[in-house]
């Protein structure tokens, strides 16, 4: 009797879930958040290390989607490319400086990068989400593509907000492994927390 | 009660498999439904619902089951056991970081639907991930001609990591729908004009008994094996596709003749029942045609 009444009640919430979900709320956030914590031990004394932006340029072949929640589309923003710009710009909370007109340091010290985001998905297995982050960057005549990848629990309650939380954690850690590269081209070594 | 809850259990277990028919029950031929000609853009679009190799805990069923059973089904999967495959699956995907799965399959529907739409190189192929019924309608109402044909692409690992698998599943979805209704009511399996089902399985030569194992031998050198083998997969589905396509009455009367052996094959945990096709000497081919799909079915093997 138990797992019958079980069955009926997921039965009820996966309903209003289906009907509660269009595309709006199916979208992701139109920044990237700045709540997700770099995993990174940088010394205090380290250089600075500063970078120029040359592209971000959004390589997928489908903009629009992100990935598929319960068999639901989940879409990025309207402004993909302020979304991209904002992921690139947590570079920032990794000790990375951007340039600008008015940074006063010898040319020679900042370094010209591009990203290209190549793939993104998120998508629930089961009870967990699972999310991946492919993205290039190119210095120089350096082209390395990283990688960050994320499996979260999710519960009958979850949207699209858990499953964005998966997707933000995995971009981190593609940033993380961009941000020691980035470290590592201006002399700082720059390690992952062990978890 | 316990038969309220085995049929409710029954439900569960039989709605991923219902997510891939074709429901036609009459042979439908590709020939006999879609013109050569259109106008104005390729009514085809290539769909790939994901951008890495799967786990079969998040098979080719499940993906594409959505709505209300899709939320059930894939709550039924116990949690710890797709984290434990998606944790599992890992080096091989780190192995293989660059494959590029939506590309190997706009080549292939490039190939396929060649001498249909007689596709020019410089044609472009319109690409979507999203699988739902509310995108494929979108594209629908762009399409100038009475219909569409939609090819997903889904490839994964078999369950015990012995077999690298890749489904396609073309079907065609008319563009007109009646005032009033809901338009993505022109997806729905019993409303699409064909459907038909290509699955290719490369399995090791001789798996390891762990998992972890077979895990090891895929992601050796750069995932070595595990490219040779999605190049595999999509060469012979591309192949089959086209003879797929290619069929006439005669010759799809005679997929499904008598004379043919009655063979099974696994897919995961299911076995498809249908007949063994002889023509091929390097794998094992199969013709299936039930209630809910049909299609060729073919397995071949890898050394490792």
């Amino acid at each position: 009797m138990r797992a019958f009444i079980v069955v009926i009640l997921l039965f009820t919430s996966s309903y209003i879930y289906a009907a509660d979900n269009i595309e709006e709320k199916n979208k992701i956030s139109t920044l990237y958040p700045s709540d997700i914590k770099p995993e990174l031990l940088i010394k205090p004394d380290a250089r600075q290390c500063i970078i120029q932006i040359d592209k971000i340029v959004d390589d997928r072949k489908d903009k629009k989607i992100a990935g598929v929640l319960f068999g639901r589309p989940l879409y990025t923003p309207d402004d993909n490319e302020q979304w991209l710009r904002s992921v690139i710009e947590s570079l920032k909370a990794r000790k990375i400086v951007f340039s600008d007109s008015e940074t006063s340091v010898d040319k020679e010290q900042i370094k010209i990068v591009s990203f290209n985001l190549f793939k993104m998905w998120v998508t629930n297995t089961g009870r967990n989400s699972s999310a991946t982050v492919l993205m290039y960057m190119t210095h120089g005549e350096t082209k390395k593509l990283y990688r960050g990848g994320n499996v979260r629990g999710l519960s009958w309650s979850s949207g699209p907000k858990k499953m964005q939380k998966t997707l933000n954690v995995a971009i981190g850690q593609a940033l993380d492994k961009m941000a020691i590269d980035i470290h590592e081209a201006c002399g700082n070594k720059v390690i992952l927390k062990d978890k | 009660m316990k038969n309220i809850i085995k049929l409710t259990l029954s439900c569960l277990v039989l709605a991923p498999i219902a997510n891939m028919s074709t429901y036609a029950k009459d042979p439908v031929l590709f020939s006999d439904v879609v013109a050569k000609e259109y106008e104005g853009d390729l009514p085809l679009q290539v769909i790939v619902s994901q951008v890495e190799i799967k786990s079969d805990i998040n098979s080719v069923f499940h993906s594409s089951t959505s709505g209300l059973l899709g939320s059930i089904v894939s709550g039924a999967i116990d949690k710890s056991k797709a984290k434990k495959a998606e944790l599992a699956i890992e080096p091989i995907k780190n192995s293989i970081i660059d494959f590029d799965g939506d590309d190997m399959s706009l080549k292939s529907s490039r190939e396929v639907f060649l001498n249909y739409f007689n596709i020019k190189p410089d044609k472009k192929i319109a690409f979507s991930k999203d699988e739902s019924r509310t995108g494929k309608s979108i594209f629908l109402d762009n399409v100038k001609g009475p219909h569409a044909t939609f090819v997903e692409y889904t490839y994964d690992f078999s369950p015990e990591f012995d077999a690298v698998r890749l489904a396609t599943y073309i079907h065609v979805a008319p563009t007109a729908y009646k005032e009033g209704s809901n338009p993505e009511k022109r997806l729905k399996p019993k409303r699409l004009l064909y459907g038909s089902n290509v699955i290719v399985s490369v399995k090791l030569e001789s798996p390891m008994e762990e998992k972890e194992d077979n895990i090891r031998l895929w992601s050796a050198n750069n995932g070595e094996l595990t490219r040779l083998a999605l190049q595999m997969v999509f060469d012979k589905a591309t192949e089959l596709s086209i003879r797929t396509l290619d069929l006439n009455k005669k010759m799809a009367k005679e997929l499904k003749s008598k004379d043919r052996k009655k063979i099974k094959m696994n897919f995961g945990k299911f076995k498809v029942k249908g007949r063994e096709q002889d023509d091929v000497s390097d794998g094992q081919l199969m013709w299936f045609d039930n209630d809910y799909s049909k299609g060729y079915m073919y397995e071949t093997i890898i050394k490792n």
